[in-house]
């Protein structure tokens, strides 16, 4: 049909029509897209060192980016990753240009602040009717112990980081939920290297008030089977535990790693306090920074709701190794966060580079 | 004639007090305002520490049936953190460590996110009936409105207070005062309603503050918008499978 302007009008209407669809169609979808979150903290640092009988003080430090991503709609599927940019200062910079030569990589410029990486998460979920399933680096938490796990054989806390935060698990991972609070997971490693890597199932489930769950683990490289459990509940105070039982290939030589821990609060709840027994029973030839006897103590005392101070003790009984650790935080404004804090250091509990005995710090952090 | 008055007047002492409602009828009728089977609604805390003031923005969703509730918060401080409350039990999932996190009993009483709102008041069932014996104490009116004050001592171990003293004002059944008393007779808390709205014939509070009686100028004022009631909210949402979305 023409309009008189010697144009078919037919062409025009129907794309009115496609885009009054689409405009219509695109008002009710939800909202795509991703979101960013994170912060940049500040630590600076100045550490004492008593080497034959001559004390020292030396200036370290650290500025952190932590940069999250997730998309927006997560009806179906997740993307999530988690990235540190970390410009290092002082005595720190000094041991990674002393690790790295200088020309090697342009992340470490010559007498410049090393940048390093750290990409803690970077997966992706799906989300089907019967299982989710993710695959990427993650943080994978098998255990209910703050600082102790015997069960966790995927991502480790940093007993260094003062928040004791967790290293990322590069893996596959499906979870069949059984209920609102009952399911199986599976997880399976990926091999990198030289590393050995495991694979393990957990099935978990509340019972009478208590977070129950069994495992069974599996270390390809070294073929070491472990048996474990973990519960968390109330009697009173907080209780939860882990047990495990390692079998090791070949030898016929199994040992049991056990951990025990409590919470319980006072003072109106403004005094809350944790402590972490770890009994581990394995021979030298698996390497690890905890000895036979373990523990882990803290308190934590609200002065306000933006106010508290804290202090905490990691001790290996048996290589008299420890870090103690007192801080006083502040939320000083709506995102912004100061937190001094001093540790001491007894012994070397990541197995390598020199330690001070004493570290005097600061650290600012502001959230976005 | 003067008989006639007076039979009336006795006839009107007679109903009043044949028809005054008890402390559990008010009480009832405090629940029929709150007798939604679904809530969904964004929220914004204010906790005030003397001159301070701290933001936490959420989104809550809640079944009545079976006591459960999901928040997530989204300001930058607390963003991706998550809270499933099930009947009298309580997760968190906290994002950056991928954690979920069951909270034990004892820490029940501290306060949500640094607030004086406690996670035990907000884990809270509305059926104060089977904790509490309640009688109706006196009228009285709070800022002009006439109240029924009702009195409620704990006839369990678990309830969060010992002692309560609500003022429920009279036709609407919304208590704006409410005063919450330990074993020892202390004043612990007291919350305030600021602001009602009528949604579907219900009144509902839409702004209040809880004060925190054992800090000085410690006080959190809780405020809900986008309120939608009773809309089709799936179950599977309120599992610790969700919390890690």
């Amino acid at each position: 049909m023409n309009n008189g302007f010697g144009r078919s009008v037919w062409p025009g209407l129907l794309a009115a029509g496609c885009i009054a669809c689409v405009t219509a169609v695109s008002a009710g979808a939800p909202r795509g897209g991703l979101e960013f979150y994170g912060s940049m903290y500040g630590d600076l640092s100045l550490y004492h060192f008593d080497v034959n009988d001559n004390d020292s003080l030396a200036f370290g430090g650290r500025n952190t980016l932590t940069l999250n991503m997730k998309n927006i709609n997560r009806k179906h599927g997740k993307i999530e990753s988690g990235l540190d940019i970390i410009m290092l200062y002082g005595i720190q910079a000094d041991a990674m240009h002393e690790l790295v030569p200088d020309a090697l990589y342009t992340m470490l410029p010559a007498a410049g602040a090393p940048i390093l990486l750290d990409l803690r998460k970077l997966y992706f979920s799906v989300y089907l009717p019967f299982v989710d399933l993710s695959v990427g680096r993650q943080i994978i938490n098998f255990g209910k112990g703050y600082v102790f796990s015997p069960v966790d054989v995927f991502s480790s806390v940093d007993v260094l980081d003062i928040t004791l935060r967790r290293r990322g698990s590069d893996v596959a991972c499906a979870r069949f939920p059984l209920g609102t609070l009952a399911g199986v997971d599976v997880v399976g490693e990926f091999p990198v290297g030289a590393n050995d890597h495991a694979s393990a199932v957990k099935a978990f489930a509340n019972v009478l008030g208590f977070d129950w769950s069994i495992l069974g683990m599996y270390r390809h490289d070294s073929r070491e089977i472990t048996g474990g459990a973990a519960f968390k509940g109330d009697l009173e105070a907080g209780i939860y535990g882990e047990a495990a039982q390692h079998f090791l290939d070949g030898s016929g030589d199994r040992y049991f790693e056990g951990m025990l821990g409590a919470d319980y609060s006072f003072l109106k709840n403004d005094l809350i306090v944790q402590a972490e027994y770890l009994h581990s029973g394995r021979p030298d030839s698996v390497l690890s920074i905890w000895g036979k006897h373990n523990a882990f103590t803290s308190a934590l005392y609200r002065i306000n709701d933006i106010m508290n101070v804290s202090a905490s003790l990691i001790h290996n009984f048996t290589d008299d190794m420890s870090i103690g650790t007192a801080q006083y935080y502040y939320n000083v404004l709506q995102n912004v966060d100061a937190i001094v804090y001093v540790r001491g250091y007894r012994g070397n509990l990541n197995g390598f580079a020199a330690f001070p005995d004493l570290e005097y710090s600061l650290r600012l952090e502001v959230k976005f | 004639m003067r008989t006639s008055a007076k039979s009336a007047a006795v006839l009107i002492c007679l109903a009043s007090t044949v028809f005054a409602l008890t402390g559990e009828e008010i009480l009832d009728r405090m629940d029929q305002n709150r007798d939604h089977k679904t809530v969904v609604a964004d929220a914004t805390m204010r906790i005030h520490i003397g001159d301070e003031v701290r933001t936490k923005t959420m989104i809550i969703r809640s079944i009545t049936e079976g006591s459960k509730s999901i928040v997530e918060f989204t300001n930058p401080a607390d963003e991706g953190t998550k809270y499933l409350m099930l009947d009298d039990d309580l997760w968190i999932y906290f994002p950056e460590e991928e954690d979920v996190v069951k909270i034990s009993g004892h820490l029940l009483k501290q306060g949500m996110m640094g607030s004086d709102v406690s996670y035990e008041d907000a884990l809270e069932s509305d059926q104060l009936s089977e904790k509490y014996a309640i009688t109706l104490e006196k009228e009285e009116a709070y800022e002009g409105k006439p109240c029924h004050v009702i009195f409620l001592e704990a006839t369990t171990k678990d309830a969060p207070y010992y002692q309560r003293r609500m003022w429920v004002e009279k036709g609407t059944f919304v208590a704006w005062k409410e005063e919450m008393y330990a074993k020892s007779g202390k004043l612990l808390k007291e919350a305030v309603v600021l602001e009602i709205r009528e949604i579907g014939g219900r009144y509902f509070p839409v702004k209040s503050a809880m004060i925190n009686k054992l800090r000085k100028n410690s006080r959190t004022v809780f405020e809900m918008s986008n309120i939608k009631l009773d809309v089709e909210l799936d179950e599977g949402q309120f599992s610790l499978r969700w919390l890690r979305r």
